[in-house]
Formats: structure tokens, C-alpha cells, sequence
């Protein structure tokens, strides 16, 4: 404020001069009004007044200013450092708040570290947990601070590697990757390799050769089963089988039995009409023989009614002539008569003697007929038999069939885990094309001297991400697994 | 009239198994050895359905499928997947991708037939 009021009290100094100069001015009018001086002469004094003063005035201004200046200049300072104070502080602060969150963090970090360092430390002791390393006490979880910690870690470190260095030198050495194992396994894994991938592919093939000769023995014991179905009962329609061949067979032998029989039976009929017509023949032989006595009779009626005519004179002459007539015709009934006896005789005889004939073809006919009817019921019974055992074994055989098609389908699964061993072998190829492609890069590596640990863990999960059965992670696992071959595991979407 | 099948898979003894227990069925076989294989088959006459393999080389039978659903002749054809796999996440896939049935190796052969006899009517 001070320096405002000096400021504003130099700003009037510099206005003074004008105002003087004005007062002069106005002097110098009065006086030349007054004392009638020459106005140039006064004007002239009046114009170096003002000009002096004019100087004046400047100068005082310039020294006003620079005490502005100077003033401003040292408040400005002050202000500025005062700030510079504040801001120093505040930065202070900032950076020790800082300094502590950092250092609190990096002290959990260095905590962290501590108390893995310590469990790896005991995993490490456990790995040689022999008699002697028993003196190696494991890590503690303290509150003990981290100086304290990291010192008392470092001694059990010391103590550890002293005790292998130990035994080390007690024991023999040993490596843990011998010389010459690597450069081994890059030949051997792929030997390896391929003898699988041979291998595979030999089961492959056999396999497949093995489910074509089942099919085709499956196929040949169809038709064999089909051809022996179509022998004993013919085609689908039982056709042409040895069944029908047997009906038919019986069908036409027993009508040959039936005509023989119905043959024979018109003979006996053919016998009855013969000794029937014999029985004829001797009424026929009556009937000569009444017919003989008819004209004996006649004859005698002739030669009564002959002497009657004879009698009678002449008026029975023509009586004697009718009976001279009726006597011819007498004698000759007669005649006849005893022709047709004589006949009789004859076709009686014949008769008999075909009867006789007949009697004995009869007989004999019927004794073929028997021989006959026994032979062809033999050999039905004969064919009925094997008929009967053709049958049994085409249903024995279709059984059969049956059985081995289920036998067949059952290896046809079994046939199947040649796939399933197929694949796990593959995987184990590919497997040891890997580790031979790592072992290659390992070797590489070696030249360059670069570190080239194998993350075991990895290796493994990235081989289970390569499994498809739950076998092979059994397996993987170290597990014993029964596969189900019994139930299909179907699943509908 | 015989229905025709397309059969996919890179095991020859599966193929031979197969090849007898469908023509015993009556159906016509056509048979593919990978994907790539049976994606060129599709080009001949109609197919009533397919069955693929899972695991196959130069094609595996999900690719397939997802190719084979895209031609329009077969893009409503039943397919049955017959695999050793039993991952979830398989299956799913195959699901997405329109397979109607999952059958997991070793399979009965009748149970395989019956889904086909199923799918091939339906």
C-alpha cells in the first residue's frame, strides 16, 4: 500500500512542473500586461522556463518510476518465495507420503518373495530329507523383520548347499541328464516313431483283412443256411424243397396204390360178372334143355296129330302135312337144343377156366398191390426220415447261424478298439515327434547358451488337451479303466 | 429302392465293419476315408444320410459337416457322428452344426442300425 501511495505521490510530482509552468504562464501575462515588457521577450523567458521544468518533471518522473520498479521487483520477490516455501513444503510432504506408500508396497512384495523363496526352500529341503539334512531346520512363518528373515534364509541356504556339496562329494556323480542321452533320444524317437506308426498301420490293415474274411464267412454260412433252407423247404413260396418232393411223392405213389386198388377191385367186380354170367350159363343150359324137351313134346304132338290125320283119310291130308311140318320143326328145336347145351358146355368151361385164370391174377394182383403198398411205405418212411433229418439240420443250421451272426457282431465291436488303439498310438507318435522337435530346439539352444528348461507341467497339460477318451485320461492319470463294450452310448439332438 | 448312405471314416476296419452291417440292411454304401474325401462323394447321386467320423485327417468330420450342411442338396440330410469322442464341447459343436445323433465308439452294431433305420425314416 505504502508503495501505491508513494507511487501515486511521484505521479503527482511529475504533474507539479506543468502546473508551475501554467502559474509562470500566467505570471508572465500580468507582468506584460502590467510593466509593458516586450511579449517576445517574455514569451521567450517563459518557453526556457517551461523547458527546464519540462526536464525537471522527467527526470522526477524517471526516478519515480524506478522506485515503482524497485518496489515492485522486491514485493514480487518476497511473494515468490514465500510460494517457493509453500511449494517446497508441500512437495516434501508428497514425496515422503509417496516414499512411504512405495516402500510399504515394495516391503509386502519383498514379503512375498521371502515367504515363496521360504516354501521353495522347504519343497527343496523335503526333496533331500535324508538323515543328515535334518539339522537343516525348515522355514517359519515369523513376524520377524525382513533383514532378520532374509539373513536367517541365506544361512539355511548356505547350510543346504553345503549339504549338497556334501553329498555330492560322498556320493558318485551323477547327472542328471547323462551324457550322450539327448543326442540318443533325437535318433531314437523317431525309430520309435515310426515302428509305432508301422505298427499301427500292420493292425490297421490286419484288422481291416480280418473284418472282410468275417463278413465274407458270415456271408457264405448265409447262403450255405439259404441253400439248405431252399433244399429242405423249397423256395419262399415252399417250392421245389425236399418237404414238398415228399407230399408229392406221396401224393402219386398212393394214387398208383389207388388205381392198383381200384384195378383190382374192377377185376374182383370183372370175376363176380363172370361167375354171375355162369350162374346164366347153367340157365341158359335149362332153358336147352327145356327148349329139347319142348320139342320132344312138339315131335310126339306131330306123330299124335300124324296117326289122327291118318285116321281122318283124306280130309286130313293137309293136317297130316302141317303135322309132317310141326315135326320137322320139332326135330329141328331139338337139334338146336342140344346145339346150344353143347354151346353152353362150352362157354361154361371156358368160364370156369377164366375164373380159375382170373381167380389166380386176383390173387396175385393183390399180393402186388401188398408188395407194392409195403415198398412204397418203406421208402416214404425212408424219405419221411431223411426228410425229417434234413429239416432238424437246417433248423440246427439256422441256429447256428443265428449264434454266429451274434458271435460276428460281437467281434465286429471288439474289431472296433483296433480304432481306439489306433488313435492312442498316434497321439503317442505325435507326442514323441514333439519331444524329438524339442530336444532339436534344446540342442540349438545349447550353442547359444541359452536356458532351456523343459516347464514339465506345461508338457503334460498340453498332451491331456490332446486326449479324446476317457481312457487315455485314466490312463494319463495312472488309473485302471474297464471299457464298457455292452451298452451303445447314443445321444439324439 | 435301396436308400443310399455315405459313410466317413479313416479307419479302414471301421469302414469294412460298417460297409457289411449296412449292405446286410439293404442299403446302398458309399464309403469316404476324410472329410475332404466325402465332401468330393456328395457330388454324385443322392444321399439319404450321412455318418462321419470325428477325428480324421486332412478334413475332420465337423468341418465336414458344417461344409455339407451349406449345399443346398443336403442341407436337411440326417447325420449321424460315430467317434471316439466324448468331449461336451464336441458334441455341442456338432449339435450346432444340424448332426442329429451322437455315437460313441465302441458301438453295437443293431443300436447303430436302429438309429439309422430311425433317422432315415423320419
Amino acid at each position: 500500500m505504502k508503495e501505491l501511495i508513494k507511487f501515486y505521490q511521484n505521479d503527482y510530482g511529475m504533474a507539479l512542473p506543468l502546473l508551475l509552468s501554467s502559474g509562470f504562464g500566467s505570471l508572465g501575462l500580468a507582468v506584460v500586461s502590467r510593466f509593458a515588457m516586450s511579449g517576445l521577450v517574455m514569451a521567450a523567458a517563459l518557453i526556457v522556463m517551461t523547458i527546464a521544468l519540462n526536464f525537471w518533471g522527467r527526470n522526477r518522473y524517471q526516478m519515480s518510476l524506478q522506485t515503482i520498479q524497485q518496489g515492485l521487483l522486491e514485493c514480487s520477490q518476497q511473494e515468490n518465495e514465500q510460494k517457493i516455501q509453500l511449494l517446497q513444503q508441500e512437495h516434501n510432504e508428497t514425496i515422503s507420503r509417496v516414499c512411504i506408500e512405495k516402500i510399504e508396497i515394495e516391503r509386502n512384495r519383498i514379503n512375498t518373495l521371502i515367504m515363496n523363496l521360504e516354501q521353495r526352500f522347504d519343497a527343496l529341503l523335503n526333496r533331500f530329507s535324508g538323515q543328515d539334512a535334518q539339522n537343516i531346520t525348515p522355514c517359519k512363518i515369523t513376524q520377524s523383520s525382513i533383514e532378520t528373515r532374509i539373513a536367517d534364509l541365506s544361512q539355511r541356504f548356505d547350510a543346504l548347499i553345503d549339504y549338497l556339496d556334501q553329498q555330492t562329494e560322498n556320493s558318485e556323480p551323477q547327472q542328471l541328464c547323462p551324457i550322450g542321452l539327448v543326442p540318443l533320444c533325437q535318433k531314437v524317437l523317431p525309430i520309435w516313431a515310426n515302428q509305432i506308426e508301422m505298427a499301427r498301420g500292420h493292425t490297421e490293415e490286419s484288422v481291416a483283412n480280418l473284418a472282410q474274411r468275417f463278413d465274407a464267412l458270415s456271408q457264405r454260412l448265409d447262403a450255405a443256411v439259404i441253400a439248405s433252407q431252399s433244399t429242405v423247404e423249397g423256395d419262399q413260396s415252399h417250392h421245389g424243397g425236399i418237404v414238398e418232393l415228399l407230399q408229392t411223392s406221396q401224393l402219386k405213389l398212393g394214387s398208383i396204390t389207388q388205381a392198383l386198388s381200384a384195378s383190382l377191385e374192377d377185376k374182383e367186380k370183372l370175376l363176380h360178372s363172370i361167375e354171375a354170367l355162369s350162374s346164366f350159363t347153367n340157365k341158359l343150359s335149362q332153358m336147352a334143355s327145356e327148349v329139347s324137351s319142348i320139342a320132344n313134346q312138339t315131335n310126339l304132338l306131330a306123330l299124335n296129330a300124324a296117326i289122327q290125320s291118318a285116321r281122318a283119310g283124306d280130309a286130313g291130308h293137309g293136317f297130316s302135312v302141317v303135322a309132317d311140318e310141326v315135326r320137322k320143326l320139332a326135330r329141328l328145336s331139338g337139334g338146336i337144343g342140344k346145339q346150344i347145351n353143347e354151346t353152353i358146355d362150352s362157354v361154361n368151361e371156358a368160364i370156369e377156366d377164366t375164373l380159375v385164370i382170373s381167380h389166380k391174377f386176383a390173387q396175385q394182383d393183390k399180393n402186388t398191390l401188398n408188395k407194392a403198398e409195403h415198398i412204397i411205405d418203406s421208402v416214404l418212411g425212408h424219405f419221411a426220415r431223411a426228410a425229417t433229418g434234413l429239416t432238424d439240420s437246417a433248423e440246427l443250421l439256422r441256429t447256428e447261424n443265428n449264434a454266429i451272426n451274434l458271435e460276428i457282431s460281437e467281434v465286429f465291436v471288439d474289431l472296433q478298439f483296433q480304432d481306439r488303439v489306433s488313435q492312442i498310438l498316434a497321439l503317442v507318435c505325435d507326442d514323441l515327434k514333439k519331444l524329438e522337435n524339442h530336444l532339436n530346439e534344446l540342442n540349438e539352444k545349447d550353442s547359444e547358451n541359452v536356458n532351456h528348461a523343459v516347464n514339465v507341467e506345461q508338457w503334460l497339460e498340453e498332451l491331456t488337451q490332446t486326449y479324446t477318451m476317457e481312457e487315455q485320461l485314466a490312463a494319463h492319470r495312472g488309473e485302471k479303466t474297464s471299457i464298457n463294450t455292452g451298452e451303445t452310448s447314443i445321444t439324439f439332438f | 429302392m435301396a436308400k443310399t448312405i455315405l459313410f466317413v471314416e479313416d479307419s479302414a476296419s471301421v469302414r469294412q465293419v460298417m460297409k457289411t452291417a449296412l449292405t446286410r440292411e439293404g442299403y446302398d454304401v458309399i464309403l469316404a476315408c476324410d472329410g475332404q474325401d466325402a465332401l468330393t462323394k456328395l457330388d454324385g447321386g443322392k444321399i439319404h444320410l450321412i455318418i462321419s467320423d470325428v477325428n480324421m485327417p486332412n478334413m475332420d468330420g465337423l468341418t465336414f459337416v458344417k461344409k455339407a450342411k451349406q449345399l443346398p442338396n443336403y442341407k436337411f440330410t440326417p447325420i449321424i457322428m460315430l467317434t471316439t469322442e466324448t468331449q461336451e464341447s464336441k458334441m455341442n459343436e456338432g449339435k450346432a452344426a444340424g448332426v442329429k445323433a451322437w455315437i460313441v465308439k465302441p458301438f453295437q452294431p443293431p443300436h447303430l442300425l436302429a438309429a439309422v433305420s430311425q433317422l432315415i425314416q423320419a
